[in-house]
């Protein structure tokens, strides 16, 4: 069984690790991690250019790896914020697609669900593929699908906290809820979250503190990228039912009389 | 002297660019302001006073006094 092609908006990826670029110590530190992880998409911040003198701009960089650009709305409290930038991101990447975040405040960067429905509606509304970043509350999942977002995005955890997913019954749940495609964003620590969130169902992950904070940034984003290869092909496998005893996996037949 | 300064006042302007005070001279427009601090145009864009400005249109973007500018790109996030 092969990994199928995802697509996410007007983007389509192979590869189903979307690498977040915040935390990283270089450029050079990214393109590592890209070229370990096989990712084909990453995210950006838009923010004030700073003239780089001698140095590649990240814009060049990215371009130069060929591989797709997905600007965010990171730092954004309001929804006017949230689509000002998003028009922005549009401009200066020629993108129709964005990764909308409202957060709530600095100390939990938790998503902002009121803001977060009126920049996604509007966006929606201006021709925007957006993959909202949320809470993981399957109900609102679904609410942000009809107002027509490209792609759901439930934390597992706060942003940069690398506690894993905290409810995965709420992930399972919203994989039931939400039809259009699911990707786990924020909270990974390590790859066994990735796994974990692949065979809950989630079409993706995102990863970004994980990656770029770890240690040894490139080995845990092939690690990461290989788990949620693993997580897929479970999902995909049909696991065995949980019992509370335990069943013999060899017979009793010619079993010996001693 | 009276005239030399007021010939001077007139053809330069404030302006704010990314939160800082620049003087420029009157009649640049957006376009020529991305050539005067050597910026690169791929890769970026600019709002005028909390407006998206689309970049077709920088060239015939006049700036004028006290006028905030934003030069944006990408970079780490997210």
């Amino acid at each position: 069984m092969q990994v199928e092609p995802l697509k996410l908006g007007s983007y389509i990826i192979n590869n189903r690790l979307i690498l977040g670029t915040g935390g990283a110590m270089s450029h050079e530190t990214i393109a590592e991690s890209i070229a370990a992880s096989g990712t084909e998409l990453v995210t950006v911040a838009i923010r004030r250019i700073k003239p780089t003198g001698s140095g590649q701009s990240l814009y060049d960089m990215l371009r130069e790896l060929k591989v797709q650009i997905l600007p965010n709305t990171a730092g954004c409290f309001t929804a006017k914020e949230a689509v000002v930038t998003a028009e922005l991101a549009r401009e200066a990447l020629e993108t129709n697609v964005i990764k909308l975040e409202v957060i709530a405040d600095d100390r939990t960067l938790l998503p902002q669900p009121l803001e977060l429905i009126d920049a996604a509606e509007e966006l929606v509304s201006r021709g925007f593929f957006v993959l909202a970043y949320t809470n993981d509350d399957p109900i609102f999942g679904r609410n942000l699908q009809s107002v027509g977002v490209s792609a759901v995005m439930p934390l597992g955890a706060p942003i940069g906290t690398g506690l894993g997913i905290r409810n995965p019954h709420n992930i399972s749940l919203m994989r039931e809820l939400v039809t259009i495609p699911l990707v786990l964003d924020a909270g990974i620590g390590t790859a066994s979250d990735a796994a974990l969130a692949m065979e809950l169902g989630c079409d993706a992950v995102l990863a970004a503190t994980s990656i770029t904070r770890a240690d040894s940034p490139a080995v845990m984003a092939r690690a990461i990228s290989l788990a949620i290869e693993a997580g897929y092909l479970a999902h995909r496998a049909g696991r065995v039912p949980k019992r509370h005893l335990a069943l013999a996996s060899t017979p009793d037949e010619g079993r010996a009389d001693l | 002297m009276e005239n030399a300064a007021q010939q001077f006042s007139s053809e330069t302007m404030n302006i704010w660019v990314n939160g800082e005070p620049r003087l420029i001279s009157v009649g640049t427009s957006l376009d020529g302001l991305l050539d005067l601090l050597k910026l690169p145009k791929v890769g970026v864009a600019a709002a005028l006073d909390a407006e998206v400005v689309h970049k077709r249109t920088w060239p015939e973007t006049i700036l004028a006094e006290g006028q905030r500018v934003e030069i944006l790109t990408i970079s780490q996030g997210g």
